[in-house]
């Protein structure tokens, strides 16, 4: 009898998502000014897609209804986007900030 | 362009180990010396150098530089000083780079010039090759964000700062006009000079050009805000046929002439550049501190005495370097030795052994390469008469160039600087020594006679002679200093070695020694108030502000004493408009005097770009003192005006919502992208009988043939999927973190799912992938009473089915009373018993035992479309006459 492991999401992409954003975040806490806060602004938006990716793929490996549900997958995903978002918006600022000084930095 | 080489000469020659050939004696009258020499002479005494290199990055380098000379040059003045630091163990000196356009952008953090970094330098000056497509050159903010970069560096207040600016740029300072708001965001917002000027029209960007500059050069404008922390700024021009009049305002900037009022000690220097030999010329006579350029005519075809730069070397000369220049492209570089072999410097090669020496080069141009001799040991192959011979490949006027440096591996040094020096105390005595590249003492008795010392003091008013020429026995001894009217406060110790190597050869053929040029260091140094008083710090940062309110800082007191602000206050650099600041303390006399700290309030009175800078002076008096004496106090507060509201906010909305949308809006078209059934096909099957709260018609086992369910191929609409009777629409959702889901469509209240059952309103509701879940529907018109119907989904070979089934007989009777609970009894009963057989009735399948495996659903083409599924039929309740279809 062969047994068939069950499919389970795609965690790489939610880690990678999970990297991004925390790493957009914590480049918008550390630097400053608006060339750092548009790397911030980047990476949180790659973030972002990284969590789209991962929808693709999760929801391809569904398909065969031999699928193992992850708690750890459903949370995950939450907490990429809202720290995706947290590093977009910190990014925002960085850049608002310098541009209504009128500098660049 | 023979101007700019000697000038460069000054700056760095400091930094490097030591002497050339043919350099002036020092003399007390040279104290001081150039711009970029009390840079150099501050950095190899021991203080914190820091450099930063600010390119234009504006579109018209690109005709003014098209071979990138500011980059190849630049990289070869880091390379170089690299290697000087690296010999220098006193000597610490950071490196940042810059660009500029319409605005200012680091885009290297300060770096320690080490060779081991320098790979990661030249690899961000490399990058600046690239960068020339800025549409305006706009000096002030260069120079304002280059004085935020260089404040931080030289107001901790803490041993000595040396900061030098190196400035590339093409031209004038250009300010274009903006056509729209949105150009006006893009290119960095209005200018901090000009913040009422839209710059909509050409005329307003030239007012607003005009602003700028005027505020670099007015008194107490930016040019003096540098001049004020001592950053001296190496203005280099790249100009190809541009008229000298066009950097007017840069060397003015530079220099001091026409700009500013801190002209002494002369803040920088200014110079052009046309090609990149010229400019690797200048750079190398900048950092080594050499004479003239020796011009020396070319053989052709072979060497000959005519084309040969003859240099000797003795056995206190380690090193040499330089840098030569051929006329013409095609020419060929030799060196030869002492004893005559010949070694050519191909441009493939970069080393060679030679008799009594390494010899290494790299060609920076079609036509310069730099050079570097090390002696092999202590080989006596070293000592003699090199040569440097230029050969081409035709005969032309034009004569070959280069610079030699000979390096010793000496310098002079202050032995015991924690000697306390107190104003009127008697004399004190200042340990002078020599040391080599590692920090050892030398004996000087080692050295030639033609060596000679000379210290003096550097601060306020005019240097003070401390020694001059002292000869090499006297270079060591104790040397004495009158502190008795020597005012308090901090002090340089300017220190200049001179050394004529040892001649070589006798008689007719005997080579005099070579003059190196002097090695010159400057050692800081504070002379503290008489011993009965207290002291006080010679300089306070008051920080950074981005408001009009006052600073206040208290600088401590030490010792017993009191102290209080006295005499007149003189701000020597301030922002645009903020003239009338002021500096004032509680403490302002004997009376009032604190005996904790100073209290000092700087009020700006406005808001501004810029640095806040001057001097003042406070008293000290202690209980044992007659008379009070002054000190000076340096102070600085670093400006920056607040972001304007309205763009603030309006920017960081916009950017926010477009930030914030930009990914959602991916989100979602992926979500409304993936809101499809996957997979081939779908089969379902449906099962309908009775169940409570204690049975379920599936107990026995659910006998669903895969052969009799229905299939719906995948082929086109994924988004509504028509089978056995249910209606599967797919739904992408609002929800931004949940996946799309599949809502049926059937009649009656349902759930959905696997184990967890979950609805959409009354409409039970599925993942995306249906394909392994199963539904669960009340009678519409006997909820309680009345027969569910069981639909179940699998895909094409029905993997997983069994444990499907399994999970519905698990679950079932959950999942109806949840979808039972809450609802109003049944309005009419049943018709007939389900749970009996019933005494009466024609015997049929309404006889049937309903707890029975119900029938399947009838067989049907499950490669055809499945039949509709029969409309409700209120009037007819539920499954009449037997359970099943």
């Amino acid at each position: 009898m062969e047994f068939v492991e069950p499919n389970k999401p795609p965690l790489t992409w939610l880690l990678v998502s999970l990297g991004l954003a925390v790493a957009g975040i914590v480049v918008a806490l550390i630097l400053d000014g608006a060339t750092i806060g548009l790397v911030a602004w980047i990476i949180g938006v790659l973030s972002i897609s990284a969590i789209a990716l991962f929808t693709a793929a999760d929801a391809k490996r569904q398909e065969s209804g031999w699928y193992t549900p992850s708690a750890f997958a459903d949370w995950g995903r939450r907490a990429a986007i809202i720290l995706a978002l947290v590093a977009v918006a910190a990014g925002a600022w960085l850049i608002a900030n310098d541009v209504a000084r009128g500098v660049w930095t | 362009m023979r101007r700019l080489r000697a000038l460069l000469v000054a700056l760095f020659a400091a930094v490097v180990l030591v002497p050339l050939v043919s350099a002036p004696q020092a003399a007390a009258d040279e104290v001081g010396d150039s711009p970029l020499e009390r840079f150099g002479a501050c950095v190899r005494g021991g203080g914190q150098g820091s450099v930063l290199m600010l390119f234009d990055r504006s579109t018209s380098v690109r005709e003014t530089d098209p071979s990138n000379a500011r980059v190849t040059a630049a990289k070869y003045l880091v390379n170089q000083l690299a290697a000087s630091m690296d010999a220098l163990p006193e000597a610490n000196t950071d490196v940042a780079i810059a660009g500029f356009d319409h605005v200012y952008e680091r885009s290297l953090d300060w770096t320690p010039l080490t060779g081991s970094n320098v790979g990661t330098i030249t690899a961000d000056l490399d990058a600046y090759a690239d960068r020339s497509d800025g549409q305006e050159t706009d000096y002030w903010n260069a120079v304002d964000g280059a004085r935020q970069e260089l404040a931080g560096r030289v107001s901790t207040g803490e041993g000595q700062d040396c900061a030098l600016m190196i400035w590339f740029s093409d031209g004038e300072y250009v300010v274009t006009r903006r056509i729209n708001d949105q150009r006006i965001e893009d290119w960095g917002g209005l200018k901090p000079y000009a913040p009422d000027n839209q710059m909509r029209t050409p005329e307003e960007a030239a007012a607003a050009r005009d602003a700028g500059a005027q505020d670099l050069c007015r008194p107490g404008g930016s040019a003096d805000q540098l001049r004020s922390m001592d950053i001296v700024t190496l203005g280099i021009g790249l100009a190809v046929d541009l008229d000298p009049a066009t950097f007017d305002l840069m060397r003015g900037f530079a220099t001091g002439e026409g700009c500013g009022d801190i002209t002494e000690p002369p803040p920088g220097e200014f110079h052009m550049a046309t090609d990149v030999d010229e400019l690797l010329l200048a750079f190398d006579q900048v950092l080594h501190e050499g004479g003239d350029v020796e011009e020396t005519a070319v053989c052709v075809d072979t060497e000959c005495a005519e084309g040969t730069r003859t240099f000797v070397l003795d056995g206190s000369i380690g090193k040499v370097q330089g840098l030569a220049q051929a006329p013409v492209e095609g020419t060929r570089i030799l060196v030869r030795t002492r004893d005559g072999e010949i070694a050519e410097l191909t441009r493939d090669g970069t080393s060679a052994t030679l008799p009594g020496a390494e010899l290494e080069w790299q060609w920076l141009s079609e036509r310069t390469l730099s050079i570097e001799l090390t002696r092999d040991g202590q080989s006596e192959e070293w000592v003699g008469p090199w040569g440097l011979v230029f050969v081409a490949p035709s005969a032309t006027a034009d004569p070959a160039q280069s610079t030699l440096r000979l390096y010793g591996d000496i310098a002079p040094t202050w032995v015991n600087r924690d000697v306390t020096l107190r104003s009127g105390a008697g004399p004190a005595e200042l340990q002078l020594g020599l040391v080599d590249g590692e920090g050892n003492a030398i004996d000087p008795a080692t050295l030639s006679e033609q060596t000679f010392l000379s210290v003096a003091l550097l601060g306020p008013g005019d240097p003070q002679p401390l020694a001059t020429d002292l000869v090499r026995d006297d270079m060591t001894a104790p040397l004495p200093i009158t502190l008795a009217d020597l005012a308090p406060g901090p002090r340089q110790l300017w220190v200049s070695l001179d050394i004529t190597t040892s001649s070589w050869g006798t008689g007719a053929d005997a080579v005099e020694g070579t003059q190196l040029e002097p090695i010159r260091m400057t050692f800081p140094l504070t002379v503290l108030p008489p011993e009965e008083f207290p002291t006080i710090a010679s300089r306070v940062s008051f920080g950074e502000t981005e408001s009009a309110d006052p600073v206040t800082v208290t600088v401590p007191l030490e010792g017993d004493g009191c102290v209080w602000l006295g005499g007149e206050t003189r701000f020597t650099g301030y922002p645009q408009g903020l003239d009338a600041a002021t500096l004032t303390s509680p403490a302002t006399d004997e009376a009032n005097c604190s005996t904790t700290g100073l209290e000092l309030t700087l009020s700006p009175g406005d808001v501004g770009n810029g640095a806040l800078v001057g001097e003042t002076e406070v008293w000290l008096t202690s209980p044992s003192a007659a008379e009070p004496i002054a000190v000076s106090l340096d102070f600085d507060l670093q400006m920056r005006r607040p972001a304007s509201q309205p763009v603030l906010w309006g920017t960081l909305i916009g950017i926010t919502l477009l930030g914030i949308a930009i990914p959602v809006g991916i989100l979602y078209l992926t979500k409304y992208l993936t809101a499809k059934i996957p997979g081939t096909a779908v089969l379902a099957g449906r099962v309908t009988g009775p169940v409570d709260d204690t049975r379920a018609f599936t107990d026995g086992g659910i006998n669903i043939d895969v052969a009799q369910m229905q299939m719906a191929h995948l082929t086109g609409n994924r988004r509504r999927v028509d089978v056995a009777g249910t209606t599967l629409q797919a739904k992408m959702g609002l929800a931004l973190t949940e996946p799309g889901y599949v809502v049926v469509e059937q009649p009656g209240r349902a759930v959905g799912g696997r184990t967890a059952m979950t609805s959409k309103g009354d409409l039970a509701k599925l993942p995306l992938a249906v394909q392994g879940n199963w539904t669960v529907a009340l009678d519409p018109n006997a909820p309680h009473t009345g027969n569910v119907v069981v639909t179940v989904y699998t895909g094409p070979g029905a993997p997983g089915l069994d444990e499907l089934l399994d999970d519905v007989r698990a679950n079932i009777r959950d999942a109806v009373a949840g979808l039972r609970e809450g609802l109003p009894p049944d309005a009419q009963p049943p018709r007939h018993d389900p749970w009996g057989g019933g005494p009466a009735g024609p015997p049929g399948p309404a006889a049937r035992d309903p707890w029975a495996n119900p029938p399947q659903a009838p067989p049907s083409n499950p490669w055809s479309n499945p039949p509709p599924a029969p409309p409700p039929n209120p009037s007819q309740g539920p499954a009449r006459g037997g359970a099943g279809w």
